[in-house]
């Protein structure tokens, strides 16, 4: 009996974590049902799914990693897997990305992905810190930069700036997700 | 009895700061302790033993016991001074409402 709820709850553990929560819950029940039964000792523990379920990352906040996630990678390409001649309007005057302009796109996804990651990791701490420097430092290098870049590019399209917003919204997302409250209750 | 996750984390300090414990024995201290007001689902401590761990309130460590793992939780210092102030807190959250409900 006990074996059996160990393998329901396995199915609706989150990954990460299943091997010692499980180990964790065996010792428990067989402890328990050594003083109670097996059968009084699992309506005890309550159900799989009401025990699951705190362990499981709150949905607001899985939705906020995932769109954290999904931010950080479309950076990826945005910034690196395009040609550096080829981002309009092309070519560069000096044929290839000014210094300039390059640290700092290196510093976005850096701090970009600090962020991000250490959201994605739940470290609430690191999240916050990341995330406020990523809103301080990120939003305005990668400002400068838009700006930069458009002016290093004569005829450069107004909407490069938009760029400049991509970091910011990494870094409120981040911050979010580490300051938002993890409303659970239990019975 | 319901309890909501801050009283329950609050409480969760307070049994273990008597000493060491494993999930089973701190589920025990919480019953005996509220006199079996507080019959909560015990799979319903677990995440909030490990909430409290991931903010270093608690620490934890593995023994073997009988054949089998298990996983002894304690208060750290930060864990002490988190429960002094949760302590005062729901003091004077609690003398606030007696005032008021009498």
């Amino acid at each position: 009996m006990i074996d059996r709820y160990l393998a329901e709850l396995a199915a609706r553990l989150p990954r990460r974590r299943r091997t010692q929560v499980l180990a964790e819950v065996e010792d428990h029940l067989r402890q328990a049902a050594e003083a109670h039964g097996e059968e009084e000792a699992i309506r005890r523990f309550g159900t799989t799914e009401e025990v699951a379920v705190g362990f499981r990352t709150p949905r607001h906040l899985r939705l906020g990693q995932l769109l954290l996630a999904a931010a950080v990678a479309s950076m990826v390409p945005a910034f690196y897997g395009a040609p550096e001649n080829w981002l309009p309007p092309a070519p560069w005057p000096e044929g290839e990305l000014p210094f300039s302009l390059a640290w700092k796109r290196d510093a976005i996804l850096v701090l970009a992905a600090l962020a991000a990651l250490s959201t994605l990791f739940a470290v609430r701490r690191l999240a916050l810190f990341t995330g406020a420097g990523a809103a301080g430092l990120a939003s305005l290098t990668a400002g400068v930069l838009a700006v930069e870049w458009s002016d290093a590019v004569p005829g450069a399209p107004g909407w490069l700036a938009l760029v400049g917003l991509v970091p910011g919204l990494i870094a409120a997302g981040a911050l979010y997700s580490a300051t938002a409250p993890r409303a659970q209750s239990s019975k | 009895m319901e309890l909501d996750r801050a009283p329950l984390e609050g409480m969760l300090l307070s049994v273990l700061e008597k000493g060491p414990a494993h999930g089973y024995a701190v589920i025990e201290r919480l019953r005996d302790r509220s006199d079996g007001d507080f019959d909560l689902a015990e799979g319903t401590v677990y995440p909030a033993l490990h909430r409290l761990e991931r903010s270093r309130l608690l620490g934890s460590r593995w023994t073997e016991v009988g054949g089998r793992r298990r996983r002894t939780y304690s208060l750290t210092r930060r864990g002490r001074t988190q429960l002094a102030k949760r302590r005062a807190e729901w003091r004077a959250y609690a003398g606030a409402v007696q005032a008021v409900i009498g």
